[in-house]
């Protein structure tokens, strides 16, 4: 909530600046492409969390553009549009893991211990602001906020080659098998959040008068679960770095 | 495009080599189970006390809280010295291979995890009554967590054990919040032909039990045991059926009510109006280990057809009836007795009542229900 506002007050000191100069005239715009390589993870890894099997990068695409107003010689603000997808499958194994699942009322909570195979989709629209210091007129080094808005979303996956022991590690013990008809299989799309919220911190850097290169890290400060999403013990965070080239319209 | 892929996965690889150091250190073990329950005995005192050599070894399920061991009548088990394995790091008391005595009853024993923050506890005892082939249902006590109850029956010595298992255990997992013990499939009813009866009634396991493609719960009971771990991965091989038995059984009689519920599901809970759901109830007597001297069950998916099978009594016409109905079958050899086999206790009997014939794939009407009561068998003398 403190977030929201914070953007919104964000917003609103831009829009009170911009009415007072000519503010269309100093604009410079860039388009870039990029592509995003992170994870959904959570901060610090917990003791029961206890090897990656595998990890696939997935083609993360980031097409956006961005306003650059100038504010003077060394500062220029800049809001972005960006149109992105942020998708991870990671298979890890955990041990005496903690967790609940709800079904239609009925709640099962125990503890997991075997591996687990996430798939983590996200189509989103994500609007960056920053203020970026400039070196020289060839480089730049941002820092903001962005917020993003899903428009597709799923977080689904399955445990398998494990046991589940049912409400404490000293419970019912249910083996969970390697087959499609054995294995945990979960869906927890409906329990994603709509919305993002992160900090932003990057560097744009000119070869030529229009095209450049660019890194920047986004780093998420808000889960992607809803807040009663209580299946697993710990609120996974977007963490994703983007690489990718610029053009800008002027130097 | 392929070439930004091969640089991500590069950065993910060096990414990932350092992840490791971001594991932390392995927490120690929070499960405290006894896996396995052994007798250290030499060669005399296995012929002495023991009707099979593999009786000195007990594979113990991770649901047992009790174990038993099986003797010869007439064994003194007042220094008696079981060795436990547990689950790595825990620790037991009274110490394991400790001498304990048996004579008065079962010994608690207490296994506490590695991380010392959980415990469970077992009783450990030695048995050499066999089971009184009589039963009225009227001897059953509430699990101890308190969700279903579990039916003992009378040994021939006097005392009761734990030895009919239902699926209520797995029931757990898709019963409504707030389930009582006497709405799981398996539970009693007060009308009974003398006292208490078993009821059995299949049951709906909501959308956690759909979520897990087990649909429906057959209300079940069977002598033997039921091993939730594989109610997953291999649910036939969950239903493990025999109790030692030392006579030869020859009918099997008793009585019951029965009522077919309003519509036959499959596991993919399509209708089926055209069927009528069925109960069953039979008994079967097989050979209780395998040629290589180790102890064997049977699953239901070989009750009924297993090379060790040596006698099947099937109750038939089961047919709906609200007033008590005597059912009555016949023990129908396969194979002739082996006296001195029967001595030993290499047979093992088992009786299975079910409110749907085929609820072990799931294909049954839920609210079908069996009443059950007054069963014996009638054994040669």
């Amino acid at each position: 909530m403190k977030r929201k506002i914070l953007l919104i007050a964000l917003t609103a000191l831009i829009s009170q600046m911009a009415f007072g100069q000519k503010w269309l005239k100093d604009f410079n715009y860039t388009l870039r492409t990029g592509g995003n390589i992170g994870g959904t993870a959570p901060i610090g890894l917990p003791a029961t969390i206890r090897g990656l099997n595998s990890m696939k990068v997935r083609p993360n695409l980031s097409l956006g553009v961005d306003a650059i107003k100038p504010m003077n010689d060394k500062w220029d603000l800049m809001v972005g549009l960006r149109a992105e997808n942020k998708d991870m499958t990671m298979d890890a194994r955990v041990k005496t893991y903690h967790m609940q699942i709800e079904q239609g009322g009925k709640v099962v909570e125990g503890y997991y211990t075997g591996n687990v195979k996430t798939l983590v989709r996200q189509k989103m629209i994500t609007l960056p602001v920053m203020m970026a210091y400039k070196f020289s007129r060839d480089l730049s080094l941002q820092f903001g906020s962005y917020m993003s808005i899903l428009i597709e979303k799923e977080f689904s996956g399955y445990a398998h080659g494990g046991y589940l022991r049912v409400d404490t590690p000293t419970g019912a013990r249910m083996d969970i098998g390697e087959d499609d008809t054995t294995k945990g299989t979960y869906d927890f799309s409906g329990q994603m959040r709509y919305s993002q919220f992160g900090l932003i911190a990057g560097a744009d850097w000119y070869f030529n008068k229009h095209w450049g290169c660019y890194g920047n890290l986004c780093w998420g400060l808000t889960g992607i679960h809803k807040g009663n999403f209580k299946t697993l013990d710990q609120t996974l965070y977007p963490i994703y770095a983007t690489i990718g080239f610029i053009y800008r319209f002027k130097r | 495009m392929k070439r930004h892929l091969k640089v991500f996965n590069a950065l993910m690889f060096i990414a990932a080599l350092s992840l490791p150091s971001c594991f932390k250190e392995e927490a120690p073990n929070a499960e405290c189970d006894i896996l396995q329950a052994v007798l250290h005995l030499d060669q005399k005192e296995i012929t002495e006390y023991l009707y099979n050599p593999s009786d000195t070894l007990v594979n113990v399920d991770y649901s047992n809280h009790e174990i038993n061991f099986s003797i010869k009548a007439g064994t003194n088990v007042q220094l008696m010295a079981p060795h436990f394995v547990l689950t790595e790091g825990a620790t037991i008391s009274p110490e394991s291979g400790s001498i304990q005595d048996f004579s008065k009853g079962k010994v608690k024993y207490t296994v506490t995890s590695e991380d010392g923050n959980w415990q469970r506890e077992y009783l450990v005892g030695f048995s050499a009554s066999i089971l009184v082939p009589k039963f009225d249902f009227e001897e059953f006590r509430l699990e101890p967590k308190g969700n279903y109850y579990q039916w003992y029956s009378q040994l021939e010595d006097g005392s009761y054990v734990n030895n009919w298992a239902s699926g209520n255990q797995g029931y757990t997992l898709g019963a409504p919040e707030g389930t009582t013990p006497e709405k799981y499939p398996t539970s009693y009813s007060k009308d009974g032909v003398n006292g208490c009866c078993l009821k059995l009634t299949t049951m709906s396991t909501g959308a956690m039990g759909a979520m897990f493609e087990k649909p429906i719960a057959g209300g079940s009971c069977w002598l033997g045991e039921f091993d939730f771990s594989k109610s997953l991965t291999e649910s036939m091989k969950s239903i493990n059926f025999g109790v030692a038995f030392n006579k030869k059984p020859l009918e099997i009689t008793g009585y019951y009510k029965f009522k077919a519920g309003p519509v036959v599901t499959d596991k993919n809970m399509k209708k089926h109006p055209e069927v009528k759901d069925e109960p069953d109830i039979f008994a079967v007597l097989f050979i209780n280990h395998d040629k290589d001297g180790n102890p064997i069950c049977l699953y239901s998916d070989n009750v009924k057809t297993s090379p060790q099978l040596v006698a099947i009594a099937q109750v038939q016409n089961m047919q709906e009836c609200d007033t008590w109905l005597e059912f009555k079958a016949e023990f129908k050899y396969l194979k002739p007795i082996d006296p001195e086999l029967l001595v030993k206790q290499g047979y093992s009997l088992s009786i299975m009542f079910n409110s749907s014939k085929e609820g072990d794939i799931f294909y049954g009407a839920v609210g079908s229900q069996l009443m059950v009561d007054s069963v014996e068998v009638t054994c040669e003398k």
